[in-house]
C-alpha cells in the first residue's frame, strides 16, 4: 500500500482532534460547606484583609491589612480583640501582608510596609521584632512561617528570595533569586510548612514551589493558564490533614486543591461550577478541616467546612 | 518475512516525525508544563492579557473563566487586562503594593463612568491622549498605559500616558481647578514654606509636592488619585485636610465657624467640611475661595462677613449694621500707631503704652493683607478660625454666647481693655482711672458688651449711640453730655460726682466767645459727632474720660475710689492747674492774667476758693470761678462775694475789701458814681474785644449795651497792662496809670473816653478832697 503525503496529514489532524476530545471535559468540583464569613474586628469593618491563621486555643487571627491591626476571632466567628495599630513603632504596623504561628502559638506577622517581622503573644502583646535584612539590604516581606525547630522562614518580595532567620530574628540563609528556573522566584508569596517541607507560591511564575527545610529544591506544583490546574494568580497556600493542597488564586477567584502527589483534583465549587471568592488571597485550615479564606475586595474572611 | 514498506524514505521519515510528535502529545498530562518555565514575550503579555492564552481558543477547551476576548490590537479602548480587577490582581502587596488605592475604594478617581461635560480632554494629532472606553467611559487605562510610556528623559515610572510632573496630567483635563486664586481656585505651585514645612501627617498620606524642592503645592499635595481618604479624593479627611497644612486655623474646630456645628443647625450642607462651608477650595468667590456670593460695594473681608452676619444669613441672630458699629476701612494711624512689617509701634508723647503692641493684621481697600499701613477690617479685630485665645483651661464654651474671651477675638475683650488699646493707645489709661469701673464701682463693672472693660460704655457693634455707646444716655443739652451723665446724675453710678446747678455751659458755640479759631480742645455736634474747630463745647471738650492724669498717662493716682481730684487731673484734657492752659486755650484774652497780681501764686497762694482749694490746686482761674459747682451763677465765682453795689463789684470786692486779702488794693476813694449808666458802644458798634471797649453791666452782673459803670468797665482783671501783650512779672508790684489791669492804658485818655476834655476836671472832682470842697455838685 502506497500513502501519499497528504494521507498521513489527514491521519494527524484526525488524531490531533481526537486528542483534544480526549481531554475536553467539565471542571471537576467539590463543594465546601459554608459555615461564616468574618466581616467585622472588635473595632470595624475588616479592609483588605491578606491572610489568615488558626491559634492554638481555636482562635482565629486575621491580617487586617487595610486597618494595619490583627484582628482576632473566637471559633463562633466573633470578634473578641485586635491588636496592631498604623504606625511604626514596636507593635505597630504597617501594610501587614503574611501571618505565621509557630509551635508555642506565637502569631508572627510580616510587616511589610515596616519591612520587619513582628511577634506576638499569643493574646497579641507585642514580644519582639527584628528587620527583614537579606544578604543585600531590607527586604520588603509578604509572609512568614515558623519551623518546629524555632527557625523563621519570610518570603521577599523585593528580593525574590526565601530567607531564614533563627528564632532570634538572626539572619541565617536565603535561596531563590529572580527567575523562572526550578528554585528560582518570581515574586514569592505566602508560604506554608508541613511535615518538613516549605510550600511557597510562586506568584509570577504561577506556580507552588516546595522545599526541604535546608532549602533543596524538590518539586512544584501548578502551571500557567486558566484550566483546571492551571493558575493565573495564585496567592495562597494551605494543604489540610489528608496533605491536599488547597491554592486560591485572586484573579480566576477560586480555589483549586490538589493531591497528595500534587495532582489538581477539582476547584472547589459544585456541580462543575467552580465556587467564587472575591479576589482570594490567604488561605488557613485548621485541625478540624476548616477552611479560612481571605477575600480581599469583600473585605471578609470566608469559613468553610472542607469536603 | 517482512513486508516492504510502500513510502519513499522521504515520506517514512515524514510520517515517522509526525508519528513521534503525536505520539509525544498523547502520552502528555494535558498540560502544557513548558509554559510555567517559558517566559516568552507572549507568557509575558497574557500575565494581563489573559484573554490571548490559546486556550480559549482551543476546541472543547475547558477554561476556569470566560471567554471575554477583545481586538488584539490596540486600539486605546478597555479590555479586560485593564480592568480594576486585573490590575488589583498584582497591585494587592503580593507583587506591587498599591493596596492603599483600594483600601478606599469609594474614594478612587472615578472610573466607569463617562466624563462631566465640564472636562475636555485633549488630543494630540487629532488623537485623545486619555482614551475612554468603548461606552465613553473612564477606565485605568485612560490615564495608565501598562506598556509604559517613554517620557524621553525617561521611562514613565507609574506606566502614566503623561507625565504627572507637577500635576501636569492632572491639569490636561482639570485646568479649571488651577486658574488662580483670584478665580477662586487654591493657589498652586506657591511653596509651601510660606505657612510652615510640609506637614507629616500629609506625608504619610503619600501627598506629593511639586517643584525642584518639592515644596510647592499641586494637585496631589491634596488629592490622592487612588486610595484618598475621603471623598473628593482628599489625602486627609475633609475635616483635617485644610488645617494640616492651615495649622494656625484648626481653631475653628468644634466653633459655631465649624461647617459641622453649622451643618447641624441647618444652615450648610451636612456634608461640607470643617472649612468648606466658608472656603471653596476650587471655583470659589475671590482670592478666600469663599463659599458665598460677596456683597458687592464691600471691601472683600467685610463682604465676607456679611454673607452670613446680615438679616437674611446664616447668622442672622448677629448681624452687623453699619449704624454704631465699629468702623472699618480706617487707618489706625490716626490713632498713633505705625504698623510696618507686621511690627506696631505706638508713638506720640501721650500715650501710655506698656510693652510692644500685638500686630493684627490690616488691609487695603480691597481686603487683601497688607504690612505696610492698611486699613481695619473685620478680621482685624477678630480672627473667624480662633473662637478664643485664652489657654485651653480658660476657653468658654465655643458654642455659648460669646463674651469677651472668646467670640472669635483675636485679644481678649478683658478687664484690661486688651484690645481696644491694642489700637487706642491714647485711652489705654483708662484701665487706671476711677473710669474702669472695676474701681469706682465694681458692682456695675463688666455688665455690658461682654464683660471688658471698655464694654461698660462702649459696644463694638450695634451701639446705642455715637461713640459706640453702650449705656442709656442721661440728661444733657447734647449727645456728648448725656452719655457723660448717665452716671454722672442723682441717683446714677456716679452720682457723688455732679456738675452741680452752677457749672460751665455745654452746647455752647465757642466761636462766640473764644478768639482761638482752633483750639486743641474737641468740639462736638449736638449729636456728638467729633470735630477740631467746629462744633460745640461739651463735657468732652475739657475732659478725656480715658486718662485721669493729662500730664501723666500713667498715673495710678486716679486708680484710687476715694481719690478726689482738682485742676491737675480730673480726666482733663489739659491741665488746669497749677497755671491757666486749659482755660486759655478757649478764653484766649485772658492768657495774660499769669504771673499778674490776679494770679494767686504771686499775691495770695495760700488763699482759698470757696471749695478751700488754693491755687496750686484750683489753678490760676480756679480760684476765682469754679466750673462746676460754683457757688455763684455769675462768672462761676468760687468765692465769697464782698460788699458792693452791683454785682461786679461784688466780685471784686470778694478780695478787694478791707476784710479781704486784697484790701491793701482799694482805691482811696471810690467814689465815681456808679448809677451813671453808659453805653457800651462806639460810635452805635458793639466794642467787645475791640481796644477802647468799655463795658457796663446789668443788674444780674451780664455785661450789657447798656447798663451801670462798675469796676471792670475800667478794669480788665485778666490783664495788668494793655500796653504790651504779656503776662505779668511775677512780683506784687505798685501800679499806676499805665497798668493797674486799666483797660486801654496806653491810652491816656481813659477818662477822656467818657468824659472828653471834661476828664481832668472829673478826675480831680471824684479822686481829690479839695476840688469836690470847692466845686460841690453831687
Amino acid at each position: 500500500m502506497r500513502l501519499s503525503f497528504a494521507k498521513p496529514l489527514l491521519l494527524l489532524v484526525a488524531l490531533l482532534l481526537l486528542s483534544a476530545v480526549s481531554h475536553a471535559a467539565t471542571i471537576p468540583t467539590k463543594a465546601p460547606r459554608h459555615l461564616l464569613d468574618l466581616k467585622n474586628s472588635s473595632l470595624g469593618a475588616l479592609l483588605l484583609p491578606t491572610d489568615v491563621a488558626p491559634g492554638k486555643s481555636g482562635q482565629v487571627y486575621v491580617v487586617d491589612s487595610g486597618n494595619s491591626r490583627i484582628a482576632v476571632f473566637n471559633r463562633n466567628g466573633n470578634a473578641t480583640t485586635t491588636f496592631g495599630a498604623p504606625g511604626s513603632g514596636r507593635g505597630e504596623l504597617r501594610d501587614p501582608i503574611g501571618i505565621g504561628i509557630d509551635q508555642n502559638g506565637r502569631v508572627y506577622i510580616a510587616d511589610a510596609g515596616n519591612k520587619r517581622i513582628q511577634v506576638f503573644s499569643a493574646d497579641g502583646k507585642f514580644r519582639f521584632g527584628f528587620p527583614v535584612k537579606g544578604e543585600t539590604g531590607l527586604v520588603k516581606p509578604i509572609d512568614v512561617a515558623v519551623a518546629k525547630n524555632g527557625n523563621i522562614y519570610v518570603t521577599g518580595n523585593t528580593n525574590h528570595m526565601l530567607m531564614v532567620f533563627n528564632k532570634s530574628g538572626k539572619f541565617l540563609k536565603q535561596w531563590g533569586g529572580e527567575g523562572t528556573s526550578e528554585g528560582q522566584f518570581r515574586y514569592p508569596g505566602t508560604l506554608v510548612i508541613q511535615n518538613g517541607l516549605i510550600y511557597i507560591v510562586d506568584v509570577l511564575n504561577t506556580r507552588v514551589q516546595v522545599f526541604t527545610l535546608s532549602g533543596k529544591y524538590r518539586f512544584d506544583v501548578g502551571e500557567w493558564g486558566v484550566g483546571p490546574g492551571q493558575m493565573f494568580r495564585p496567592k495562597g497556600i494551605a494543604l489540610d490533614k489528608q496533605g491536599r493542597a488547597y491554592v486560591t488564586d485572586s484573579y480566576m477567584d477560586l480555589v483549586q486543591v490538589f493531591n497528595k502527589s500534587y495532582q489538581f483534583v477539582y476547584v472547589l465549587g459544585n456541580a462543575g461550577k467552580p465556587q467564587k471568592f472575591t479576589a482570594p488571597a490567604g488561605l488557613a485550615i485548621d485541625a478540624s478541616n476548616r477552611m479560612y479564606v481571605t477575600e480581599m475586595l469583600s473585605h471578609k474572611v470566608s469559613v468553610y467546612s472542607l469536603p | 518475512m517482512m513486508t516492504k514498506c510502500a513510502l519513499s524514505p522521504t515520506h517514512r521519515y515524514n510520517l515517522a516525525a509526525l508519528l513521534l510528535i503525536f505520539g509525544i502529545m498523547m502520552f502528555l498530562p494535558g498540560k502544557n508544563v513548558w509554559a510555567a518555565r517559558d517566559i516568552s514575550p507572549k507568557r509575558e503579555c497574557s500575565i494581563c492579557h489573559v484573554m490571548w492564552l490559546t486556550t480559549f481558543t482551543r476546541k472543547n477547551a475547558v477554561t476556569l473563566i470566560p471567554y471575554d476576548p477583545k481586538p488584539v490590537v490596540d486600539t486605546g479602548k478597555q479590555d479586560v487586562s485593564s480592568t480594576e480587577r486585573m490590575c488589583f490582581s498584582c497591585h494587592d502587596g503580593f507583587v506591587l503594593d498599591s493596596r492603599f488605592a483600594w483600601a478606599n475604594r469609594e474614594h478612587f478617581h472615578p472610573v466607569g463612568v463617562k466624563p462631566s461635560a465640564k472636562i475636555e480632554i485633549p488630543t494630540l494629532e487629532g488623537k485623545t491622549v486619555f482614551p475612554l472606553n468603548d461606552e465613553g467611559k473612564i477606565y485605568c487605562g485612560t490615564c495608565h498605559s501598562a506598556h509604559g510610556i517613554d517620557w524621553e528623559e525617561t521611562f514613565s515610572p507609574l506606566f502614566l500616558r503623561v507625565k504627572n510632573e507637577n500635576s501636569s496630567l492632572c491639569l490636561a483635563c482639570h485646568v479649571d481647578r488651577a486658574t488662580g486664586i483670584e478665580e477662586g481656585n487654591h493657589p498652586m505651585f506657591k511653596n509651601i514654606e510660606n505657612i510652615g514645612k510640609v506637614p507629616a501627617r500629609l506625608q504619610e498620606a503619600g501627598s506629593k509636592f511639586g517643584g525642584r524642592k518639592q515644596n510647592k503645592v499641586i494637585c496631589q499635595s491634596c488629592h490622592r488619585v487612588h486610595g484618598a481618604a475621603d471623598k473628593k479624593l482628599l489625602a486627609v479627611n475633609k475635616h483635617d485636610l485644610c488645617i494640616t497644612c492651615h495649622a494656625n486655623k484648626k481653631g475653628v474646630d468644634g466653633t459655631k465657624h465649624d461647617a459641622a456645628i453649622m451643618a447641624k443647625k441647618g444652615l450648610i450642607d451636612p456634608d461640607s467640611g470643617l472649612c468648606t462651608a466658608c472656603h471653596k477650595p476650587h471655583t470659589g468667590n475671590g482670592p478666600r475661595m469663599w463659599a458665598f456670593k460677596l456683597k458687592q460695594g464691600e471691601n472683600r473681608i467685610t463682604a465676607m462677613c456679611l454673607s452670613c452676619h446680615n438679616p437674611k444669613g446664616a447668622a442672622k441672630k448677629k448681624v452687623i449694621s453699619k449704624k454704631h458699629t465699629h468702623p472699618i476701612g480706617v487707618s489706625i494711624e490716626n490713632l498713633g500707631i505705625s504698623a510696618t512689617r507686621g511690627q506696631w509701634k505706638a508713638f506720640g508723647e501721650n500715650v501710655y503704652v506698656k510693652g510692644s503692641l500685638t500686630p493684627l493684621p490690616l488691609y487695603d481697600k480691597y481686603g487683601n493683607p497688607v504690612s505696610k499701613g492698611g486699613q481695619i477690617a473685620c478680621t482685624t479685630c477678630h480672627d473667624p478660625h480662633n473662637w478664643s485665645t485664652l489657654p485651653a483651661k480658660q476657653r468658654p464654651d465655643p458654642l455659648a454666647e460669646g463674651d469677651g474671651r472668646g467670640s472669635f477675638l483675636r485679644i481678649p475683650f478683658d478687664r484690661k481693655a486688651s484690645i481696644c488699646t491694642n489700637c487706642h493707645v491714647d485711652k489705654a489709661m483708662v484701665v487706671l482711672s476711677k473710669h474702669n469701673l472695676q474701681i469706682s464701682s465694681p458692682e456695675n463693672a463688666g455688665k455690658n458688651s461682654g464683660g471688658g472693660l471698655c464694654g461698660d460704655c462702649h459696644k463694638p457693634h450695634e451701639g446705642a449711640g455715637p461713640n459706640l455707646w453702650a449705656r442709656d444716655l442721661g440728661p444733657g443739652n447734647d449727645t456728648i453730655e448725656k452719655m457723660c451723665r448717665d452716671c454722672h446724675r442723682e441717683g446714677g453710678i456716679a452720682g457723688n460726682k455732679l456738675t452741680g446747678e452752677n457749672s460751665h455751659p455745654v452746647g455752647v458755640d465757642i466761636g462766640r466767645l473764644v478768639y482761638n479759631p482752633k483750639p486743641e480742645l474737641p468740639l462736638f455736634s449736638k449729636t456728638g459727632k467729633l470735630g477740631y474747630g467746629k462744633g460745640r463745647v461739651s463735657c468732652g471738650t475739657c475732659h478725656n474720660p480715658h486718662q485721669w492724669d493729662p500730664r501723666d498717662p500713667g498715673s495710678i493716682e486716679g486708680g484710687f475710689p476715694d481719690v478726689e481730684g482738682n485742676g491737675q487731673n480730673s480726666f482733663l484734657r489739659i491741665p488746669a492747674a497749677p497755671g491757666e492752659e486749659l482755660c486759655v486755650e478757649c478764653h484766649t484774652e485772658k492768657r495774660f492774667i499769669r504771673k499778674t497780681d490776679h494770679d494767686l501764686h504771686v499775691t495770695g497762694p495760700n488763699q482759698p476758693n470757696a471749695a478751700g482749694d488754693t491755687v496750686d490746686k484750683t489753678g490760676i482761674c480756679g480760684q476765682c470761678h469754679m466750673v462746676h459747682n460754683a457757688p455763684s451763677r455769675l462768672r462761676l465765682w468760687a468765692r465769697k462775694l464782698g460788699p458792693g453795689k452791683n454785682p461786679m463789684e461784688q466780685l471784686c470786692r470778694s478780695c478787694h475789701n478791707k476784710d479781704r486779702f486784697a484790701g491793701n488794693k482799694l482805691p482811696t476813694r471810690i467814689t465815681h458814681p456808679v448809677e451813671i449808666r453808659g453805653i457800651s458802644m462806639r460810635g452805635g458798634q458793639p466794642t467787645k474785644g475791640k481796644k477802647g471797649h468799655r463795658p457796663v453791666f446789668d443788674d444780674q452782673g451780664k455785661e450789657a449795651r447798656s447798663g451801670v459803670i462798675t469796676c471792670p468797665t475800667c478794669h480788665n482783671p485778666h490783664k495788668w497792662t494793655d500796653i504790651k501783650q504779656r503776662p505779668g512779672t511775677g512780683k506784687n508790684v505798685e501800679g499806676d496809670v499805665r497798668n493797674s489791669f486799666l483797660r486801654d492804658a496806653r491810652n491816656v485818655d481813659l477818662c477822656a473816653n467818657c468824659h472828653g476834655m471834661d476828664a481832668i476836671f472829673r478826675f480831680k472832682y471824684f479822686h481829690a478832697e479839695a476840688s469836690r470842697r470847692k466845686h460841690r455838685l453831687y
